[in-house]
């Protein structure tokens, strides 16, 4: 199965934890996506999530001049985003626990 | 916050790849459209910045980008003329799922709307063909211009006419005639006699006021001949199949309105053997057993005696 159909369904997980510690701004924030191990995550799918969390009021959002370019659109999380991550955490756990008792049981029968 | 097109300054290289993206949102509402054009802009600038390979190599081509950034913001692209159709839909407040359900069926409803009006059309004059032929163009018309004319007060008037045409031809329909409905039972039997559940009446068993079968001519009201359809029944607790037959008179034309009729009973093998009348037993009347029993209470009401129609075969 490929990762990029996974990653769908948590990329918002993923987004707000790498938000949890520091604020980011959007290319940062895939960087830090892509240096955790997340590779096939798509440039645009970041970006799209970076605005619905936003839209949502998960996220606060401040713009930072920077000397080399354009001004920077960084992200933080709110008290909102705080709640949902850890929601969102851990209905993960449940379901990454609950997915690997499956795969070790299947792994145990076919060997 | 907001930024226009000219404040959006991207590297050079970067200018195609966003114009590509640009020319894919523009059915966004403008706000919508440039503050996620404010994101593309960053973005293209941090990678031209990074500068190995062009964009697209790193990006895929901008309809992708463009449509990854719609899917993951949850965005959509709206209908021709957004800013109408946005005004009515929050002004009616539909919720979402039905809305995202309605904009899928609404392609097949604006084929829909003209005809039904045609058809309320054709239903209110029929035989009109100048009327059905001024319904069919302007259909034809309403189809071809209903992409201009989309989230448009045109579009909601032609809606609004097409369900009052189809008030039209519902009310038509029911008001033509009076459809009973039997769930699975035996389709209703065109004809004179039948019973309250649609089965057919296909035979009469007459007898006379002492109990003794009779044949008989039936006529209603009027003298005209009441004949009962020639269909096959079934016997209920056998499932045998029972044939009537027409009885025929002296030139062997059949006679509809003689009862009883010959009645034959087709068992499971195909053999088929007369049937005889059936045992039944006729109420036992009171002292007064002429065969008009009911006449002297009526007679006191009734002051003239219609005689019986004259229509002998």
């Amino acid at each position: 199965m490929e990762t990029s159909q996974l990653l769908k369904g948590v990329l918002d997980l993923a987004v707000l934890a790498v938000l949890e510690d520091d604020d980011g701004y959007g290319y940062d924030i895939l960087r830090r996506l892509r240096e955790a191990g997340l590779d096939e995550v798509g440039d645009a799918s970041v970006y799209g999530t970076l605005r619905r969390l936003f839209q949502a009021g998960a996220l606060s959002s401040y713009v930072v001049p920077s000397e080399e370019g354009p001004h920077r659109k960084y992200y933080g999380l709110n008290a909102r985003g705080r709640t949902q991550l850890a929601e969102m955490t851990k209905a993960w756990r449940a379901f990454a626990d609950t997915l690997d008792r499956l795969t070790n049981h299947e792994n145990g029968e076919a060997a | 916050m907001t930024a226009t097109e000219t404040e959006i300054v991207v590297p050079p290289e970067a200018q195609p790849y966003l114009a590509a993206v640009r020319a894919l949102l523009d059915s966004l509402p403008s706000e919508q459209r440039d503050e996620l054009l404010d994101d593309v802009a960053a973005h293209l600038t941090e990678l031209s910045a990074e500068g190995d390979g062009t964009l697209a190599d790193r990006l895929g081509p901008p309809s992708r980008y463009a449509a990854d950034f719609v899917s993951s913001a949850e965005l959509k692209l709206p209908d021709p003329d957004p800013a109408a159709a946005g005004r009515l839909r929050d002004a009616i407040h539909v919720p979402a799922a039905l809305r995202d359900r309605w904009d899928a069926m609404r392609p097949a409803w604006v084929v829909l709307r003209p005809f039904l009006v045609a058809l309320a059309a054709a239903q209110l004059f029929p035989g009109n063909a100048f009327v059905l032929v001024s319904f069919l163009v302007l259909a034809a018309v309403s189809v071809r211009r209903s992409q201009q004319l989309a989230g448009s007060g045109w579009d909601a008037l032609a809606s609004l006419i097409a369900v009052v045409a189809l008030v039209v031809i519902v009310g038509q329909w029911t008001g033509a005639r009076t459809v009973y409905v039997h769930d699975a039972g035996p389709a209703p039997i065109e004809g004179p006699l039948s019973k309250g559940d649609g089965s057919p009446v296909t035979n009469i068993w007459a007898y006379d006021a002492q109990g003794r079968p009779v044949r008989v001519f039936l006529y209603d009201q009027l003298g005209r001949a009441i004949e009962a359809p020639v269909v096959d029944s079934y016997d209920e607790r056998t499932g045998e199949r029972i044939v009537s037959d027409l009885p025929t008179d002296a030139n062997g034309a059949p006679v509809a309105n003689l009862y009883p009729r010959p009645q034959r009973r087709i068992g499971d093998t195909g053999e088929s053997r007369n049937e005889p009348p059936p045992a039944i037993t006729t109420p036992r009347l009171g002292d007064d057993t002429t065969t008009t029993s009911t006449s002297t209470s009526t007679s006191t009401t009734t002051t003239t005696t219609t005689p019986p129609p004259t229509a002998a075969p």
